[in-house]
């Protein structure tokens, strides 16, 4: 599987917003932010959409190839 | 809601951990009485049948949709129990299992060709992997992210 690069934390912290709060946001467990958060697990499209629109961003701000 | 979430999924964890490392156990020390034709079975040994089996559905009910521990929570919470980690976790499980029977199936025929094993060994033994390994391949994976 291709390493996917996240700034997640960084737009999450600026957002303000704890990993329940976000996770409660899009309906997703904690562990699934912190799992993203720490490339331990590469999120679908959807979610990576639903993760942009809850923090009000792009899905290129959060995701990148290094 | 998510320190919920967070507990639910714990439990689901250590359930199916210990569910499936009993069940495996139990193969060897219950069930061996199996063995013979159904038309001698007394009624222990129709009883031990139907908690392997019951024993069975339960642990795949419970990996497959958390079983009874989820019912009655609301569908927000039900949702982010079965979230695309899960999911995900859920299909690295089945693939364990695949491959556990695979390995299984291979060994027991090598030993076949040195020992007599009988059918139904053969079937159970298989048939427990195949059970039992899924469930404790996901509490492991759910426990190494930390769940």
């Amino acid at each position: 599987m291709a390493e996917l690069g996240t700034k997640l934390r960084e737009a999450r912290t600026e957002a303000g917003l704890t990993q329940a709060q976000l996770a409660e946001l899009i309906g997703v467990s904690r562990k699934t932010i912190n799992t993203v958060e720490n490339g331990v697990f590469v999120p679908s499209t959807t979610l990576a959409l639903k993760l942009a629109r809850a923090l009000k961003t792009s899905v290129e701000e959060l995701f990148f190839l290094p | 809601m998510t320190d919920r979430i967070d507990i639910l999924t714990r439990r689901r964890r250590v359930v199916l951990a210990i569910y499936g490392i009993t069940f495996l156990a139990f193969q060897s020390i219950v069930f061996t009485s199996l063995d013979a034709p159904v038309s001698n079975w007394r009624p222990v040994d129709w009883a031990k049948a139907a908690g392997f089996a019951g024993w069975s559905v339960t642990l795949m009910w419970i990996l497959a949709s958390g079983g009874l521990a989820f019912r009655g929570w609301s569908t927000e919470v039900r949702a982010a129990l079965n979230d695309e980690l899960t999911q995900a976790n859920r299909a690295f499980a089945y693939r364990v299992g695949y491959w556990s029977v695979v390995i299984v199936l291979a060994l027991l025929f090598v030993l076949s060709q040195f020992f007599d094993l009988s059918r139904s060994e053969v079937l159970r033994l298989t048939f427990a992997i195949a059970v039992a390994m899924p469930a404790c391949a996901f509490a492991g994976r759910e426990r190494k992210q930390g769940g």
